[in-house]
């Protein structure tokens, strides 16, 4: 009969009363001192590993995006060193965009230390939103200036940039103005992104309903 | 005896630390609880508010629609000097936490009831927006509705109503 380990390393175990109970049923293959060790083990891996769990890392592309400033910025190389709080907007959504803008704000206001924390909003919509309109836009809320960054490029660059982090977007409907101006609209993602110094992901929230004392108390960890 | 004391004061250690760990997924608790006073009789619009928004962008309206009359309203026309175009729009969630956003086909106000008006739902969308509108500005407009009504307010600019 083969010797059977419950298999703790392909994925954390969260369970712990399911694990003992496994342990417990193949109690004669596991001896008391080794069901100790294994216990204590479990313990302290998944208490050290609690804080900080990566979900992605994004160190495997690069992507040339422009600012509001027309200068070259690349992610996520240019945002080593530091954590990034990033959101994704377009300018045409006066709603859910302008609370995710207004969250990344208000998490730079709010924090007591914000240090070298980094903040990035991403527009899903470069056709219209070139970094002259970013510029007016990051006016309007008064955020055109450091930390805050925002950022497009070509419409392909943004397109393979939204697929790696993940951002869907779909034209939901469009209208003309009285003037013949073709205006569509988007449904899309509602994310704000919380990123490491290391480029990888740590915390995925919903953009615009996510409490901003949340994200400040998860930066705080890092 | 000893070596069981520490073995006993390390898995509590832990144990602890564990499960003070596992409950570190927040919870978040919203409070939608809303009063409203209503007016004797009539339609009243209180607790207007805009978002900012660039020249030629786009900005949204939130306010609370409050009918005081025993039959309800129906809004007919918006309007903005600021805004070449103007209408009411309602922020939808498709799956996965996908957002969207479409016009609003009827916005009615109950009877002895409000119609709330709110970041995430129905909103007066204005674009074109032929200045800009920033935190400290104010926005006129005025609602027409089908029982009569015409008013005139103006609206704080506010980045987030706290």
């Amino acid at each position: 009969m083969p010797f059977l380990v419950p298999n703790f390393s392909s994925q954390r175990i969260h369970n712990l009363p399911v694990a003992l109970e496994l342990m417990k049923n193949q109690s004669k293959l596991f001896p008391r001192r080794l069901r100790l060790i294994t216990i204590i083990g479990f313990l302290f891996i998944t208490t050290i590993s609690c804080g900080n769990e990566t979900l992605d890392d994004f160190s495997d592309r690069s992507f040339e995006l422009t600012n509001q400033n027309g200068e070259e910025v690349t992610f996520p190389d240019d945002f080593e060193g530091a954590p990034l709080v990033m959101g994704f907007i377009y300018t045409n959504c006066p709603d859910i965009c302008s609370f995710i803008t207004a969250n990344v704000h208000d998490v730079y206001q709010q924090m007591e230390n914000s240090g070298d924390v980094q903040f990035a909003l991403v527009t899903f919509d470069p056709q219209r939103d070139s970094p002259e309109v970013l510029k007016k836009y990051a006016q309007a809320f008064e955020m055109d200036h450091e930390p805050f960054q925002f950022l497009t490029a070509d419409s392909s660059t943004i397109a393979s940039f939204m697929d790696r982090v993940s951002v869907r977007t779909q034209e939901s409907y469009s209208e003309e103005s009285e003037d013949g101006e073709r205006m569509y609209f988007l449904n899309h993602s509602d994310k704000i992104l919380l990123i490491n110094e290391n480029s990888e992901l740590i915390f995925d929230y919903g953009g615009s309903m996510t409490p901003v004392n949340i994200i400040i108390e998860d930066l705080n960890k890092l | 005896m000893i070596y069981k004391i520490t073995q006993l004061f390390i898995i509590t250690f832990l144990l602890i630390s564990f499960i003070s760990c596992a409950g570190e997924e927040g919870e978040q608790t919203i409070d939608n609880t809303e009063a409203f006073e209503l007016p004797a009789d009539g339609i009243e619009i209180a607790d207007a508010w805009a978002r900012p928004g660039q020249v030629d962008g786009v900005s949204a309206i939130y306010m609370n629609i409050l009918n005081g009359s025993s039959v309800a309203d129906t809004l007919l026309s918006i309007s903005s000097p600021v805004a070449g175009m103007v209408e009411v729009h309602e922020t939808y969630e498709q799956e996965e936490g996908m957002m969207g956003m479409r016009p609003a086909e009827v916005v009615a106000a109950p009877a002895r009831g409000a119609l709330t008006l709110k970041p995430g739902g129905l909103h007066v969308m204005l674009m074109q927006l032929n200045r800009e509108l920033r935190e400290g500005d104010s926005v006129e407009f005025s609602v027409e509705f089908t029982n009569g009504a015409e008013i005139t307010i103006t609206a704080p600019v506010e980045s987030m109503r706290r």
